[in-house]
């Protein structure tokens, strides 16, 4: 017999991501190509535009006034074109790079999933919904350039979508200076939402588009009494997530569904999150998934949502930054998601407005405990998103 | 291993088996290992007798050679018989043959992901050329840097052992110091191979 099931180390999927010599090389080059556009492409571009394209506007009597009126000065300017093309294909390499080493490993991460999700070693569950339909803004485009992103089967019990969103995502944020650990935006809000809502006590907590989880765990951390529950429409990244969680420790309940309309029972959560979420359902959706959240706090609990900051929220200049994405990353929402004020979809879903926030919360891992109490007592301000901070939104359903 | 040997005929009896397994229960100290002597244990519980093994051994020896639809067959009938079929070690798939729809249990083989993104692809320039040739331009740059690498590699075997394998320069593991390096390296070879032209 074996000992307590809790003693017992539990094999970890990812290890079985066993790059070959120069295929992690190439994923390392990845890396630093994706760095390179995002970051130094990105700076190079705005000098472009605040150093020669706006003053030549301004002297000719016509400053964009909007994002819309930036892109269409910058479009045809090399340093746009070639800061697209980079982040462009470096996108698209990221899961290029790691697709060969996850078909090596696929027969061997299947076994171990559908272990693990047998013997369940350290709890949780893994329920899957073979009739689910998928929306159709998941089927029509792969987002974010991800062949078959969350949801594509490619065989029996297929776990390859977790793996390569996973894996992708790490050649992604591989040299990112604010995204260097997997879960890095979960551990940021939880660290805030401990601070911001100290009385808050979550029986259970609920992530939407979990994926593999990642941003949930830093939350059973935060809330080890909790029950943690993460729902995605993908089947492949809800197996992929289930056996990470064992590994991990995390007893999860994952189950297959649709944010907008799910079997849980009225007022079964105490705390709602989700991490770049929002933005990749239709709008539609969204309004729909902020109701159900209504429907699924239970008084006095909370919804928190990591989110793009909102058109009103940045400059003209960083909305035409963002808004790149809505056609050049497959994310069809993005533009008119950031159109409106999360604050307005908060209370059209039925929360107050007095009890709605939006705001910027600090990366916890690179902006330290220290800065961080000085941030809860208003002394400074939180980085802007992306650059050492994280926008959220949310509200908290009265008592 | 579950499933793995459901159909394979076994000469030894329940006695020797049992001694076998009493025997592994002793040495197995690993998870797997434990979990491999109860699966054992649970599999000797349910064995058919004697005389059904008898049996089985003398049918199958009369369709000898099997045809891959019968041994398919065969080998699933028996895995249904195990309480883990679901989570055997091999992939089930359903395939459309021209004599209709077949199940053939088989050994995991090859899944190829899909290397093309469903959507509209955009052009950043022009001439959509341009766009490819930015492709084939970063994709090499890429490569350059995956040669690198591998050179780095092979000199830093040679410094320590004065000789290199294929096998050494595939196990070889770059310590973070070492990642930290390269990195550099690469940060340096990207701005100078991308290096853009100064805006009139």
């Amino acid at each position: 017999m074996v000992a307590n099931p809790k003693d017992i180390p539990v094999p970890s999927i990812e290890e079985l991501f066993q790059p070959t010599h120069d295929e992690r090389a190439r994923q390392n080059m990845v890396s630093m190509i994706r760095k390179h556009a995002i970051i130094d492409m990105r700076k190079a571009m705005k000098d472009d535009y605040d150093n020669r394209v706006e003053p030549k506007l301004e002297r000719e009597g016509g400053k964009p006034e909007d994002w819309a009126a930036i892109e269409k000065s910058m479009e045809h300017e090399a340093s746009y074109r070639f800061y697209s093309a980079m982040r462009y294909n470096a996108q698209e390499m990221c899961y290029l790079s790691v697709q060969p080493t996850v078909e090596r490993a696929l027969p061997q991460m299947i076994d171990l999933a559908r272990d693990l999700a047998h013997r369940r070693p350290v709890g949780g569950s893994l329920r899957l919904n073979p009739e689910l339909r998928l929306p159709k803004y998941i089927t029509s485009l792969d987002v974010h350039l991800a062949p078959g992103w969350v949801h594509a089967e490619h065989t029996t019990d297929d776990v390859a979508q977790g793996a390569v969103v996973s894996f992708g995502g790490k050649v992604f944020t591989g040299q990112h200076p604010y995204r260097k650990k997997p879960g890095a935006v979960g551990e940021s809000i939880s660290y805030w939402l401990r601070r911001k809502f100290p009385d808050l006590k979550p029986r259970r907590i609920l992530d939407l588009g979990t994926t593999a989880g990642k941003n949930l765990f830093p939350y059973c951390d935060a809330y080890p009494q909790a029950e943690a529950y993460g729902i995605d429409v993908g089947a492949p990244v809800l197996r992929y997530g289930y056996a990470v969680a064992q590994h991990e420790g995390y007893p999860v309940h994952f189950s297959q569904q649709d944010a907008e309309n799910t079997d849980f029972p009225d007022g079964h959560f105490d705390l709602i999150v989700s991490s770049f979420f929002f933005h990749e359902v239709s709008l539609k959706a969204t309004r729909k998934i902020l109701r159900e959240c209504k429907r699924l706090l239970a008084p006095g609990g909370v919804m928190v949502h990591m989110e793009l900051p909102d058109e009103t929220s940045v400059s003209a200049y960083e909305n035409f930054f963002w808004n790149w994405d809505t056609l050049n990353n497959n994310e069809p929402w993005y533009t008119s998601y950031r159109a409106q004020d999360p604050l307005n979809l908060c209370v059209e879903a039925g929360f107050e407005r007095e009890a709605s926030f939006k705001l910027l919360v600090p990366d916890i891992l690179t902006f330290g405990a220290e800065k961080h109490e000085k941030f809860m007592r208003g002394e400074i301000a939180s980085p802007a998103h992306g650059s050492g901070g994280w926008f959220v939104f949310g509200a908290r359903k009265p008592l | 291993m579950k499933g793995r040997f459901d159909a394979c005929a076994s000469v030894a009896d329940d006695a020797q088996l049992s001694r076998f397994v009493d025997a592994i229960a002793k040495d197995a100290g690993g998870v797997y290992e434990q979990l491999f002597v109860e699966d054992f244990r649970e599999a000797l519980a349910k064995r058919p007798t004697a005389a059904v093994r008898d049996l089985r051994r003398r049918c199958s020896a009369d369709v000898e050679p099997l045809s891959i639809g019968a041994r398919a067959l065969m080998t699933t009938d028996l895995a249904a018989q195990s309480p883990y079929a679901r989570w055997s070690r091999s992939v089930v798939y359903s395939t459309r043959s021209s004599e209709g729809d077949t199940t053939v249990t088989e050994p995991a083989t090859a899944v190829q992901l899909p290397r093309h993104t469903k959507g509209k692809r955009p052009d950043f320039f022009d001439d959509p050329a341009i766009d490819q040739m930015m492709t084939f331009l970063l994709e090499l740059t890429t490569e350059v840097g995956v040669l690198r690498d591998r050179l780095d590699t092979v000199e830093r075997l040679l410094d320590q052992h004065g000789s290199v394998t294929r096998a050494a320069i595939e196990s070889f593991q770059p310590s973070p110091q070492l990642e930290d390096e390269r990195n550099a390296w690469r940060a340096a070879y990207l701005k100078r191979v991308l290096r853009m032209h100064t805006p009139d």
